[in-house]
């Protein structure tokens, strides 16, 4: 293949994985906004929507039930995880980041013992490839591109039109007046938990069968949807979106004339000096005072 | 008060130079290893303990110190003094260059930061096999202390020198919080704005403890490189970098003693467990959401906390 088309299938391609980082890092960008909590452990969230979707694959054959099991399973752990874990602690931010690396550590070496170390992958539950402006693309991931869309733009409405939305938003603009209000924060806090855990998770289930499943594999994910959050402003959720997009088509075009370790190291180095030059990121207006 | 701290450190000091003579090969061994950690728990704790920044990223200076003393070894001169110091150097480069950058930010930022670069070494250290040796590593033969004698294989001379080398720190260390510049450290800790107010070069003095505190990371990874005579790339891994974290805050940060304690308590407890479980890395994880819900301040604070309490009542 000459570089026209490649270029053409990696831009692509980077827009569907940056759609699928942008699940995740919405669940991220969401606890973070909420609570100020920092999940270290959300890339292990990630890998458990995987090998959950994994596992009733192999018990039921059906991606579809996979898809719509194991990221409900993931989302009601998590708010297991608030109600126990965190919520004795949430004032105290540095021993939340130390709990969610303890929740790390248990999530992966739980699958470790149970999944193994070894590697499993899925095969394309859609199989097949579409033609697309001369080069032949997969139409799994096509699929996932779109369903991610759907689910962001959902999550846009929950948001911005349901009576749950403006509690979630009321809680991030001023926790204390949402009390006076009469919020119960700390429902509103375990559904923010909820809900990113469920998100992270179903970016591991769409992603399955493109990667291969691996107990390490949050680990990877965590830095990059870390990276996306902090560039797109840890205020805006949508920003993190934009950006989770523009590093996986940076990437995949990187790759093109690189190897992908390579791609992988400049996409990191260039977030790192955005994130140096915007510290408060790129989709945020910056405060006078704080 | 004074007499029986000092008789009660004499009698931690003896105890940890007596303990080899019940010990057999493996435990000597064994102790050498936990005091290696040991030491780079301590240099984790004067960046996140003492100066208030949480770095997950140690792993890298750690990892370079290592590769220092090996390349050292391999290329210039088999002389383990020169290793460690290489390893140092090696290690405080790298600390120099990357404190450049994650002091100009805090926080949350500082986190992200300090794990893209120990992401992108990583990434560079699995792929230049031919510099690093991969998952395979680099071997040298054994060195000996002095000259031919005292050589670094016997697990007692890597046990002597482990000690030497933490006991050495844990005084430098607390000499150093105690001076001037250590109060410096911890009021950027404290409250970095008021530090800045007061007249101080905020940045300039979190660089500086990210490299001394990064120097110090460099000498625990040369002294793992000497007593083992293997380094792989592994050392590179986010775990190792996740591994002082646990340390520190299971013995109490910002103690010294908490990260070695902590250190200690963690290796001798998974490798105890080890024989009946495979995966000991799920009770220490238990073990530190345990400490961060009821013991904030870890096993040394709450010892202290006891200690206060018995004086005042």
């Amino acid at each position: 293949m000459d570089t026209g088309p490649l270029l053409l299938f990696q831009v692509v391609n980077g827009v569907v994985w940056g759609l699928v980082i942008a699940l995740i890092a919405l669940g991220l960008a969401l606890i973070f906004g909420i609570l100020e909590v920092i999940n270290v452990a959300h890339g292990s969230l990630y890998m458990l929507g995987a090998v959950l979707g994994w596992y009733v694959l192999e018990t039921t054959g059906s991606f579809w039930v996979a898809l719509a099991v194991a990221p409900v399973a993931v989302g009601v752990l998590s708010m297991a995880i608030e109600r126990v874990i965190l919520r004795p602690i949430e004032n105290e931010k540095i021993l939340t980041i130390i709990a969610t690396t303890g929740i790390l550590l248990i999530l992966q070496h739980s699958v470790l013992a149970t999944f193994g170390g070894g590697v499993q992958r899925i095969p394309s539950p859609v199989p097949g490839a579409v033609s697309l402006l001369g080069i032949r693309y997969p139409r799994y991931r096509l699929l996932v591109a779109a369903f991610s869309l759907c689910t962001i733009g959902l999550l846009w409405l929950f948001l911005t039109r349901t009576r749950w939305g403006l509690w979630l938003r009321a809680v991030r603009q001023d926790a204390r007046m949402a009390t006076a209000l009469g919020i119960r924060i700390s429902r509103v806090y375990m559904l923010a938990v909820g809900l990113g855990g469920f998100l992270a998770a179903l970016g591991g289930v769409l992603a399955a069968p493109i990667v291969v499943i691996q107990y390490q594999m949050g680990f990877d994910i965590l830095a990059t949807t870390f990276i996306v959050v902090v560039i797109g402003g840890f205020g805006s959720l949508f920003g993190a979106a934009a950006v989770a997009v523009l590093l996986g088509v940076l990437e995949g075009v990187t790759s093109v004339f690189t190897t992908p370790t390579w791609a992988r190291i400049v996409s990191l180095l260039v977030m790192s000096a955005i994130l140096l030059a915007r510290p408060e990121g790129i989709f945020r207006a910056r405060k006078v005072m704080r | 008060m004074r007499g029986r701290v000092v008789a009660g450190w004499i009698l931690v000091v003896l105890s940890l130079v007596l303990l080899p003579l019940v010990l057999g090969r493996y435990g000597r061994f064994f102790g050498a290893e936990v005091l290696t950690w040991a030491l780079y728990a301590m240099a984790f704790d004067l960046c996140f303990g003492v100066a208030g920044m949480l770095s997950f990223g140690h792993a890298a200076f750690f990892a370079f110190g290592a590769y220092g003393a090996t390349s050292m070894v391999l290329h210039l001169a088999r002389d383990p003094w020169l290793a460690l110091l290489a390893a140092v150097v090696v290690a405080a480069l790298l600390a120099m260059l990357i404190g450049c950058f994650a002091v100009r930010v805090v926080s949350h930022s500082f986190v992200i930061i300090t794990i893209t670069f120990s992401l992108v070494l990583l990434l560079l250290a699995h792929s230049q096999k031919e510099l690093t040796g991969g998952d395979d590593g680099l071997t040298f033969p054994p060195l000996a202390l002095f000259g031919d004698v005292a050589s670094l294989s016997a697990p007692l001379v890597a046990y002597y020198t482990a000690l030497a080398a933490c006991l050495l720190v844990y005084a430098g260390l607390r000499r150093l919080v105690a001076s001037p510049l250590g109060l410096v450290f911890q009021s950027l800790r404290e409250n970095e704005r008021r530090a800045m107010l007061v007249g101080y070069d905020v940045q300039r003095y979190k660089w500086l403890a990210f490299v001394i505190s990064g120097a110090l990371a460099g000498l625990a990874g040369g002294l793992y490189a000497i007593t083992h005579a293997q380094v792989t790339a592994q050392l590179f891994d986010v775990s190792v970098s996740v591994d002082p974290i646990v340390w520190t805050l299971i013995g109490g940060a910002g103690t010294f003693l908490g990260p070695l304690v902590g250190a200690a308590v963690v290796l001798v407890f998974t490798n105890a467990i080890s024989a009946y479980l495979t995966y000991t890395q799920i009770p220490v994880g238990i073990l530190l959401i345990l400490i961060v819900l009821f013991f904030p301040k870890g096993l040394v604070g709450m010892w202290r906390a006891w200690q206060e309490r018995r004086a005042a009542g």
